[in-house]
């Protein structure tokens, strides 16, 4: 018997409560697809399953979906929103390719897409562009696990394989303000993993996002989060009063640093 | 865990220890004590009294809660020539404050119609949420300067109340040695569409009834009657105020000025320092910014009820305007002599008593009112200071959070949070349904409980209870 699988990054974002019209992915199973294998044979995924090796990457990577997508270009058939990682791909390109290699080797057919262009589908026909373009607003977004997906029926995917990893921010108990651990190899990812918890709660602040050149210690990371805080502020307002200079820093296997938000 | 000695009614005193330079002084009774919460920010308090020059005790108010170096409720009074201004011991919303004004109508004869439209048009004519301002108009550079120095009286000459608001003030709405010159082009920026808004978080307006009077002789020379409408205001500096307490941390951060701190969120300058100097100047600005905003708050409510139930403006008294996040200077005895401090009182209330020079010959009698909001539904108190010299005459601020904004937004999920308000006599309205579901009342402390310490420890007395039923939340 054959089953129609592909490999995904699932994806975790602050979904709007309301979206618009559509066959709407179940917000719980939104993926990115990194490579569609297509009718596999049963006694081939056993193969496959024997073989896979993990994703290099510990903490899930981040980004912001910046543009909406309404795919394949001359008669949409989706609506999907692009992703902009803050990493280099490089690491998503390289997991591809080594699969690629991997199924070739096994001698099972995929489908190679010319560029690979990062995306999540939010929904499929029917819907009303318009609606969907009148309604997109930037947000924030972080791959949370990889499956190997058997793709059923009504968008239902059963996991075959999955590697979970460590979310790069988890929101923690604080009675007066707003706290999180945010976790990071470095100071610019610390910097860049506290952008994505703020704007999880608000995601507005995707609009006032700047990368940073060269950040070495925890003090220029809160300084910079402030610096978009103060200009949100001052643009449209801020649900945040600043990120306090609180440095409790943990050095594990990676940066583990404890933000917690005046608000 | 914590070495706790009772010496009085609802006041314990926290033994020092390692390099604590006073004693804690605990206010609270048994109740609130047992409350787990109460772990971390009793650390907080020892950190404080580590601070250099510090006087008497490091002190902790009944609704205290963990904070950003200073707990929320925490006071502490430092000598000028060797103490220690910290922004952290103010807090970011500087002179965040509640306000409280009478209506001459008691609550019930208003019929339910005429009340939601009351709460509809003040809702509209308040700005109120995230971003919330005066898109239309922002302040000059030149307006900025004046009201900053001149405190309240900026407004109320441009129209925006009466000159009474201002004697009905703490220090008439105004804070001395204001000096805006020394704010940023930031902090200017970010509070400059912002003058007559609530802002957002817990930060309301709420309109109810007083319910019970505790005290009639101190509540008759207050105006204060049993069933009469009031209006009750919590706001503070915003933008403004939280820039600058942004600036100066960062400014006192990279000076140096944690260093060698227990914890370093309490990073503080000399006072006497031009550093210090020039936050103190920054502060009082924000102080003036948050007097004039209440001041316009007030004044917008009162063309609501202009508006929708014809109550000429003028009859509508201020009680009083009190401030919760401050650092004053103020004389206070210190082994028999008259001293001047820097008070800081972070989350926490003046409560001078009878007598107190510093207070209006209005409140020589009775000592000031201290308004204490609780949640948007149980109460909020109005009590009479009593200037008690252990806490250097100050009084809790509120009812203190008993659950996190997430723990409280989760519990209420799904939840028709205004439905279930109405049922328990109260209208709301918010810009956002997670304001609400932050702000339910069962996500607060009961105030009760707070207020009943403080009276116990002989902070203030009780005077009356108000009972919300109208609420815009920020």
């Amino acid at each position: 018997m054959n089953k129609r699988l592909f490999f995904a990054f699932n994806v975790s974002a602050p979904w709007q409560e309301i979206e618009p019209k559509g066959r709407l992915i179940d917000k719980n199973l939104r993926h990115m697809t990194v490579l569609f294998l297509g009718d596999v044979m049963e006694e081939k995924i056993d193969q496959i399953l024997k073989s896979l090796f993990i994703f290099d990457k510990k903490i899930g990577l981040a980004g912001l979906f910046d543009k909406i997508l309404f795919l394949p270009k001359f008669r949409a058939n989706v609506i999907a929103y692009r992703m902009v990682f803050f990493d280099d791909i490089q690491s998503i390109n390289n997991y591809r390719t080594s699969l690629i290699q991997l199924l070739d080797r096994l001698e099972i057919s995929h489908k190679d897409f010319k560029s690979f262009l990062p995306h999540v589908t939010l929904c499929r026909r029917p819907f009303e562009i318009r609606e969907w373009k009148k309604n997109f607003e930037k947000l924030p977004f972080f791959i949370s696990s990889v499956h190997l997906y058997e793709s059923e029926q009504n968008s239902n995917y059963i996991s075959l394989w999955h590697q979970d990893f460590i979310a790069p921010f988890e929101e923690i108990e604080h009675t007066a303000d707003l706290a999180f651990k945010i976790r990071g190899n470095n100071y610019n990812e610390l910097y860049l993993n506290g952008f994505i918890a703020l704007a999880f709660k608000y995601s507005k602040l995707c609009d006032f996002f700047t990368p940073l050149e060269k950040v070495d210690n925890l003090d220029d990371v809160i300084i910079a989060l402030n610096v978009l805080i103060e200009k949100m502020d001052i643009k449209i307002g801020s649900p945040f009063k600043a990120v306090s200079f609180q440095s409790k820093l943990e050095k594990k296997a990676y940066l583990e640093w404890e933000m917690i938000v005046d608000v | 865990m914590f070495n706790l000695k009772k010496i009085a009614p609802a006041t314990y005193v926290l033994l020092k220890e390692k390099a604590m330079k006073v004693e804690g002084l605990i206010i609270a009774n048994e109740k609130l004590l047992s409350d787990v919460e109460m772990v971390h920010p009793l650390e907080q308090v020892k950190n404080v009294a580590h601070l250099n020059g510090i006087v008497g005790y490091s002190i902790a108010m009944p609704d205290i809660h963990w904070g950003y170096g200073f707990p929320i409720g925490g006071v502490a009074a430092m000598r000028i020539e060797d103490g220690v201004i910290s922004p952290g011991g103010v807090g970011y919303d500087i002179n965040c404050g509640v306000r409280l004004a009478v209506v001459p109508i008691m609550y019930d004869e208003i019929d339910d119609r005429s009340r939601i439209k009351l709460l509809q048009t003040i809702y509209n004519l308040v700005p109120s949420g995230v971003g919330s301002g005066h898109k239309e108009r922002g302040l000059s550079d030149k307006d900025y300067r004046d009201l900053c120095t001149l405190g309240a009286k900026w407004s109320v000459d441009r129209g925006f109340g009466f000159k009474r608001d201002l004697e009905y003030s703490e220090s008439n709405g105004c804070i001395e040695g204001a000096d805006p010159s020394v704010i940023s082009s930031h902090a200017m920026q970010r509070g400059k569409k912002q003058l007559g808004s609530i802002g957002s978080g817990n930060h309301f307006v709420e309109i109810g009834k007083i319910e019970e009077i505790f005290d009639r002789d101190i509540a008759k020379s207050w105006n204060l009657h049993l069933g009469q409408m009031y209006i009750l205001i919590h706001s503070g500096s915003r933008g403004l105020g939280h820039q600058i307490c942004q600036d100066t941390l960062n400014d006192f951060i990279k000076k140096g000025y944690g260093e060698n701190l227990i914890d370093r969120q309490l990073v503080a300058a000399p006072i006497t320092s031009q550093d210090g100097q020039n936050y103190l100047s920054a502060m009082g600005s924000a102080a003036n910014y948050a007097f004039n905003n209440r001041q316009q708050i007030l004044h917008l409510i009162r063309e609501g009820f202009k508006e929708v139930l014809k109550i000429d403006p003028e009859k509508i008294i201020q009680i009083y305007d009190v401030c919760h996040n401050m650092a004053k200077m103020e004389k206070h005895e210190v082994n028999g002599k008259l001293e001047t401090l820097c008070v800081h009182r972070k989350g926490a209330t003046r409560a001078f008593g009878p007598g107190s020079k510093e207070l209006s010959s209005i409140f020589q009698k009775t000592g000031q009112p201290v308004l204490v909001p609780g949640d948007m539904q149980r109460a909020s108190f109005i009590l009479a200071g009593l200037g008690n010299p252990l806490t250097w005459g100050s009084c809790c601020h509120g009812a203190g959070r008993a659950k996190s904004r997430a723990q409280s937004f989760k519990e209420w999920k799904g939840e028709n949070l205004i439905s279930h308000m109405r049922n328990l006599g109260v209208n709301v309205m918010a810009a956002s349904r997670g304001t609400i579901a932050e702000e339910m009342p069962d996500a607060y402390k009961d105030v009760s409980d707070v207020v009943a310490a403080v009276e116990e420890a002989k902070l203030a007395k009780i005077v009356g209870r108000l009972k919300p039923h109208l609420v815009v939340k920020g």
